[in-house]
């Protein structure tokens, strides 16, 4: 009995798990169709290595971004196979700083150091995060915001409709990256959000509101991607709105007397959401770029901030690209370039992937 | 409708590929940036064919600055403002690079035996410009406008002045109030260049003495100038046409040297300087320049002397002076006098060993005991962002936590709210004068105008002022060392390192005489090898 009943579990296991199996396929059928073209497989997987290293880059990172900023400067990046010859497991990427070659320093870091002795290496890894942060964190607050504006001046129309339709068309007109030094030239070094104050002090809740200085200086460039591509999206959901709000299925929810937020959010989004999808996945790569290259003008962040752009914009003031003989540090520019190019290469292959696939089941 | 329809499919797909091809395009060329920004840089100024004819005759000198703002002899400071009228006008003395006094309009000078009366003789063939003939009264004109506070931001500096008189048209008295030794070096500060009488666009009129004559004039791009044919000092100036470009950063200067677009660069980056050497010929010169780092000390954290002792224990100059300067210079010990001042540095002067401990522990006694959370406010430019970092990272070892902010070093010293002078915490960039008393009584007395720490010592205000008025040498040397050792134990600012001046200029040239500070540099005598 005992026997039987373990057999009989373990035979609704294993159903169970087909069954979720098959409809895990199915559900992410998408997945497949997605990776389909090598191109768009290759830049999903690049991302999803760039998200991974975002979330865990302290642990692949050797050093900290600003760590010992003197021990050793100007490194090359290492060439001599030796370097490994102890423990041909002893690649850097592999883990902390404690099993690499302390004799030969140059081991440790596989990207050289710059003039400061930090790790080029380290910093591109924890720049990862940043750049996932800043734009990342921009674009979807950007995609929230203009999605809610553009379905609701789509679908009110009037004049609603036409006096926010011109003024995000204000706003387009000014170039993305001028209107960016504009409003990092204005934003406030932080502002106070006015909370009211509340003190709440039951049993283990236990916390005090007021108002609360937010500051801007770390996040100037998430307000700033906010503004410039929130009308974008504004614009593309309200395109789609226009001729989702006639259908039918939208006409039959008037009649039922459904509110309007109902409409929207039920009837309306779930319509929208491709599109969305695609220009968010769009917007992330304007995005990084944005980022970079606001980091390379030196706005909006400041050192030592593993900010890829600000990095390149450091190594290119002190000429570190010129190589002659008395000089050549090329590696402190050529791999924040190189992890900024391959990101935003990436991002735009997948984005590509989306939209074909969006297209597909549409 | 099925046209509509038909665009609706097409319209992503074909921005999609537009879009795709753009961004490879745009990430292409960020990788590219550095070289594509050095090539429209210079194509930029390389346009004038004109120069390009005269440079084979080799009488085009082309010299990169960044822009002029302030053109008002009596309220100019930065290096370009000051090369400019230094082409135009003449000073009364200059300083040559080793702090002496050198002649130029003033041909000799003596003071009275109570050391309150210095008379000068003028040189008598000089002309201004416009072709009239310079004497004392354009002197006394000049000078009483750069002594009116309402005009003048040098009225401080010369306010020792009781009166100036010419007993004859080649001969000048200044009467002073008090005993003032160092006087003379007044006269050569930057802002004392000497104008017609009467000017009435003192800004614009560029009626100068000067070697050279200003032929075209755009603040924003460039300022061409022509030899003084009628200079009253014989063989002077050597070169036929002076061009200062303007250039909004040294990169872009830099690349344009490169590119033979322009001929001589001035003042940049230690790590810039050394990418030049052997391609171009470089000259350094050490100067008594410095960064110095301070903390507010008549607010917040600075009120407590131990704060301001602990930030000095954590930081090692040593190897700052050795990475951020790589050894050019000299090494700092917290004071503005440097070791260029040779009989009045004081060599034992000389900061405590770097104890974070120590640091750490006068925290604590401060109430600190969690450490100390400031922002440090940092001008972008020359070494000074990669200086902060460094002494971000020393100081953190004393608990010290600093979030680095770069300003825009125009605005930083402007008169906006968070400027140079209010900030708590803050890096600034001093320039080399002559005299070590300059610094002092601008920056280090209590209630200077420039006292950035707000510090206020009545044991130094003493001493400042013996070294200041005294007129027996060995009592100033003396306060000078005191003065140091003072500084070195209790004094407001870190002075890591003394920076040297540099220039890099194109082969053919040679005698450019580089001042240590770089807008005084002298091109009246340069040469060219055929």
């Amino acid at each position: 009995m005992h026997h039987n009943t373990t057999e009989k579990t373990g035979g609704r296991f294993g159903l169970l798990v087909t069954r979720s199996l098959a409809g895990l396929s199915r559900r992410f059928k998408w997945i497949g169709q997605l990776l389909r073209s090598p191109f768009v497989a290759i830049g999903t997987l690049i991302v999803l290595a760039f998200l991974l290293l975002a979330i865990f880059g302290e642990r692949v990172a050797p050093y900290d971004y600003d760590e010992d900023a003197f021990s050793n400067y100007d490194l090359a990046p290492y060439e001599e196979p030796d370097c490994f010859a102890e423990d041909p497991l002893s690649v850097p990427v592999l883990g902390n700083i404690q099993i690499f070659d302390p004799i030969n320093a140059e081991c440790n870091y596989v990207f050289g150091t710059d003039d400061l002795g930090r790790d080029v290496f380290s910093r591109v890894i924890l720049g990862t995060r940043e750049i996932f942060r800043l734009a990342g964190l921009g674009t979807l607050i950007a995609v929230i915001i203009g999605a809610a504006i553009g379905l609701v001046i789509g679908y009110q129309g009037g004049w609603l409709d036409e006096i926010t339709s011109r003024f995000l068309d204000s706003l387009l007109s000014i170039p993305a990256l001028l209107l960016a030094l504009i409003l990092i030239g204005s934003l406030p070094a932080s502002v106070t959000l006015p909370f009211p104050d509340i003190a709440v002090d039951v049993g283990p809740i236990n916390f005090e509101l007021g108002e609360y200085d937010f500051s801007l200086l770390d996040n100037s460039l998430v307000v700033v991607l906010v503004i410039v591509y929130s009308p974008i999206v504004a614009r593309v959901v309200r395109s789609n709105v226009l001729s989702i709000k006639t259908r039918e299925f939208v006409e039959a929810a008037q009649l039922r007397g459904e509110s309007q937020f109902y409409i929207l959010t039920r009837e309306i989004l779930p319509s929208v959401i491709p599109a969305l999808v695609v220009e968010a996945s769009l917007r992330f790569s304007y995005g990084i770029f944005l980022v970079a290259s606001l980091g390379f003008l030196s706005l909006g962040t400041d050192p030592p901030t593993p900010n890829w752009g600000l990095m390149v914009n450091e190594a290119y003031v002190k000429q570190d690209y010129v190589c002659n003989e008395f000089q050549c540090r090329a590696w402190t520019i050529t791999y924040p370039a190189m992890a900024i190019v391959l990101l935003v290469v990436s991002v735009n292959l997948m984005s590509d992937g989306i939209k074909q696939l969006v297209q597909r089941n549409d | 409708m099925f046209k509509k329809h038909n665009k609706r499919i097409s319209k992503p797909n074909h921005v999609s590929r537009r879009d795709f091809l753009r961004f490879s395009g745009l990430t292409l060329a960020s990788s590219m940036v550095p070289l594509h920004l050095s090539h429209t840089a210079s194509r930029h100024l390389n346009n004038p064919s004109k120069s390009r004819i005269l440079r084979q005759t080799n009488d085009l000198l082309r010299v990169a600055w960044e822009p002029p703002v302030t053109l008002d002899p009596a309220n100019l400071s930065s290096d370009s403002e000051v090369a400019l009228v230094n082409a135009i006008y003449d000073y009364l003395l200059d300083t040559d690079d080793q702090s002496q006094l050198v002649p130029r309009l003033a041909q000799t000078w003596e003071m009275s035996e109570d050391g309150t009366q210095y008379t000068l003789a003028l040189v008598q063939n000089a002309t201004f410009h416009d072709g009239s003939e310079f004497t004392a009264d354009d002197v006394i004109w000049t000078f009483n406008r750069l002594r009116d506070p309402g005009i003048s931001g040098a009225a401080d500096l010369l306010g020792n002045i009781a009166s100036i008189e010419a007993p004859d048209p080649y001969t000048i008295v200044f009467t002073l109030n008090n005993t003032e030794p160092d006087f003379l070096y007044n006269l050569t500060d930057n802002r004392t260049v000497i104008q017609k009488a009467n000017t009435e666009n003192p800004d614009t009129a560029f009626n100068g003495t000067g070697p050279f004559k200003m032929v075209e004039f755009d603040a924003e791009d460039r300022a061409v100038m022509e030899r003084n044919e009628n200079y009253w000092m014989d063989g002077a100036p050597t070169t036929q046409q002076l061009e200062f470009i303007y250039f909004g950063d040294t990169n872009a200067s830099i690349n344009a040297l490169r590119d033979g677009a322009i001929d001589v660069v001035l003042r940049m980056p230690t790590r810039v300087y050394q990418t030049l050497q052997g391609d171009f010929k470089t000259i350094e010169i050490p100067t008594n320049g410095y960064n110095l780092a301070r903390l507010r000390h008549d607010q917040g954290p600075g009120t407590d002397p131990r704060v301001w002792k602990a930030f000095k224990l954590a930081t090692d100059r040593q190897r700052i002076f050795d990475i951020i300067s790589a050894g050019y210079g000299a090494l700092g010990n917290d004071t503005p006098i440097g070791p260029l001042y040779a009989q009045y540095f004081n060599p034992d002067a000389v900061p405590a060993e770097r104890d974070p401990n120590e640091a750490r522990q006068l925290l604590d006694a401060a109430g600190y005991e969690d450490g100390l959370d400031l922002t440090l406010h940092v001008p972008n430019s020359g070494d000074r962002p990669d200086l902060a970092q460094a002494l971000r990272s020393f100081w953190q070892d004393a608990n010290i936590r600093v979030d680095i902010r770069l300003r825009d070093e125009g605005i930083y010293y402007s008169d906006v709210e968070d400027n140079w002078l209010s900030v708590d915490l803050g890096i600034t960039g001093w320039g080399s004068r002559p005299i070590p008393q300059l610094y002092l009584d601008l920056q280090l007395k209590s209630g200077a105008r420039w006292n950035e720490a707000h510090y206020s010592n009545a044991e130094l205000d003493q001493l400042i002022e013996t070294a200041g008025t005294s007129l027996d040498q060995e009592v100033r040397v003396q306060a000078y060392m005191q003065i140091q050792e003072l500084l070195v134990e209790e004094g407001p600012i870190i002075v890591p390192y003394f920076f040297p001046q540099f220039t890099a200029f194109q082969t053919q040239f040679d005698n450019i005489r580089l001042h240590p500070f770089a807008g005084r540099t002298d091109f009246r005598f340069v040469t060219t090898e055929e």
